[in-house]
């Protein structure tokens, strides 16, 4: 009597683990760029042409007819390239109808007055909104918006992150997944084991500097006010 | 047993999707592939006043009928079909403003009741305030010392002009905004290279020296104009070296300290916390030699 409850309590198991809907992992990061915020039908802007240069060059990084890239490119390009290995979400930058990099709506006749600060929410976890951080996109204020710096915020992580012990540790936090789309052109062959004992070895226990910059793959790092500031090496 | 294999049986047709992939780093781009689809990154040119695009501005308030406005726009277009040089020192204002708008991207800001120069219209007695010196921000286009894509530097830069009609620059002050302490450090040629300071000095000395080599203004930079014991030096002079000479003008390092006015608590609060106490400002005059 007592076995076959327990039989039947295992089969309750099993057809429940069976039953229950599939989890909605996304096997690949994905681009959100209609947002998912409580944005008005008029302002979704599906005509934007920065979400059309941010669909072609999407359309060429997965093809792999463009190389992903940040420092120095349009920041459309940066945000396909980070696209690639994060879940991105721009729904902050475009929360009041503005343009997919950030630009106030103009009034007619005036011109556009150009956002030069791009604000991203961005994870490495394949659901959204786990574990989400800052990217911030520096740009001039061109056509292209050309990247002049990225500044990565782990938020909550980085009380964590700066109590690693090991160069292992590191890819607890996937920070090689963060970084590959910025460095992975000017170093095809970094591997997420060396990537992981520079950032340990060159960045969180460099005290003898701590906080300066720090060259890799034609870009320099710092750890500056527990952000990630990458910038072009002159 | 027999429940648990018939429950398994029945299952098998509709259980749930296989478990998505693992991530996997996406495959690297084709042997041909572009490193971007828009044009290499570039600092732009040109002259730019201030505009619906910088500040929100009335719409009369830029002036395209201005008649120094369309001075420098003649200088630009003499510079472009190379019948005019570039140059900056004892030249038109104009001309000098054309030759930086032609290398670098040069802002103005203008308040609406001046001209492009800053010139106020005329007093109850009839004369125009002559503006004696003409500011402007200069973002440097790194052409000359990068060969990639470059990010400029800005200088904030001022032509002291005289009361004439032709308004000739007599001297040139140069501000740092983006490279404040970085430029009078620098050490090696790349540091100099990096705040392309060479877009600003080879204008500036067009005409005395023309085809100013980079490497010997950045010694003379480094050894004479930003040594720290000829700052302020102009009267420290010897018969065979005149600090800072070069190519017939001098080229001076000056430093502003100013106190910051604070009362009784304030000061005891920043030395406590070690705030600034004075505020430095530094910068490069440029100006003909022997004229004190």
């Amino acid at each position: 009597m007592r076995i076959k409850k327990v039989i039947f309590i295992i089969t309750l198991l099993i057809s429940a683990a069976f039953f229950a809907p599939a989890r909605s992992e996304q096997s690949s990061a994905i681009m959100q760029p209609s947002g998912s915020g409580d944005v008005l039908a008029e302002s979704a802007l599906t005509r934007d042409p920065q979400r059309l240069a941010l669909l072609q060059h999407q359309d060429a990084i997965r093809t792999g007819r463009e190389r992903p890239g940040c420092i120095n490119l349009p920041a459309v390009q940066c945000i396909a390239s980070l696209g690639t290995t994060m879940f991105i979400d721009l729904t902050f930058t475009r929360s009041q109808g503005q343009s997919l990099l950030g630009d106030d709506p103009v009034a007619r006749g005036t011109r556009i007055r150009p956002k030069t600060t791009i604000y991203i929410n961005a994870s490495v976890n394949d659901r959204p909104y786990l574990d989400t951080f800052g990217v911030t996109l520096a740009t001039d204020d061109s056509e292209y918006r050309y990247v002049d710096s990225v500044i990565i915020d782990l938020r909550n992580l980085t009380t964590f992150l700066k109590g690693v012990s090991s160069p292992d540790q590191i890819g607890n936090y996937r920070l090689y997944r963060i970084f590959y789309p910025v460095f992975i052109t000017a170093c095809p062959n970094l591997s997420d084991i060396e990537f992981n004992k520079f950032v340990y070895y060159n960045i969180l226990k460099n005290y003898a500097n701590y906080g300066a910059s720090q060259k890799i793959c034609g870009a320099s790092i710092k750890f500056e006010d527990d952000k990630f500031v990458i910038n072009e090496d002159y | 047993m027999t429940v648990v294999g018939l429950s398994l049986a029945a299952l098998a047709g509709c259980g749930s999707p296989p478990p998505p992939p693992p991530f996997t780093l996406p495959p690297p781009p084709r042997a041909d592939a572009v490193v971007s689809l828009a044009p290499p990154r570039q600092a732009p040119t040109g002259l730019q006043l201030r505009d619906a695009q910088m500040v929100y501005a009335e719409p009369e308030e830029i002036k395209p009928q201005d008649a120094q406005l369309s001075e420098v726009r003649r200088h630009q277009g003499l510079i472009r079909s190379g019948q005019e040089m570039m140059a900056c020192m004892d030249v038109p204002a104009a001309r000098c403003l054309a030759s930086l708008a032609t290398v670098a991207r040069v802002r103005m800001f203008p308040r609406p009741e001046q001209t492009l120069f800053g010139d106020t219209p005329p007093d109850l007695t009839g004369r125009p305030g002559l503006a004696s010196s003409i500011e402007m921000d200069v973002l440097t286009n790194g052409f000359s010392t990068h060969s990639g894509p470059a990010k400029g530097t800005n200088y904030g830069v001022s032509l002291v002009v005289d009361g004439g009609a032709e308004r000739n620059v007599q001297s040139i002050r140069i501000m740092m905004i983006d490279a404040q302490v970085r430029l009078f450090g620098a050490r090696t040629e790349e540091e100099f290279d990096r705040y392309q300071i060479y877009d600003l000095f080879r204008l500036i000395f067009a005409r005395a020296c023309p085809g100013l080599d980079r490497k010997k203004l950045y010694e003379f930079l480094y050894l004479d104009a930003f040594d720290s014991y000829n700052v302020g030096s102009s009267t420290n002079r010897s018969a065979d070296h005149v600090h800072g000479g070069f190519c017939g003008y001098e080229v001076h390092k000056e430093v502003d300290v100013r106190k910051i006015k604070m009362n009784r608590e304030e000061r005891y609060w920043a030395e406590k916390h070690r705030r600034p106490l004075s505020e430095v400002d530094e910068y490069i005059v440029i100006k003909r030699a022997g004229n004190k």
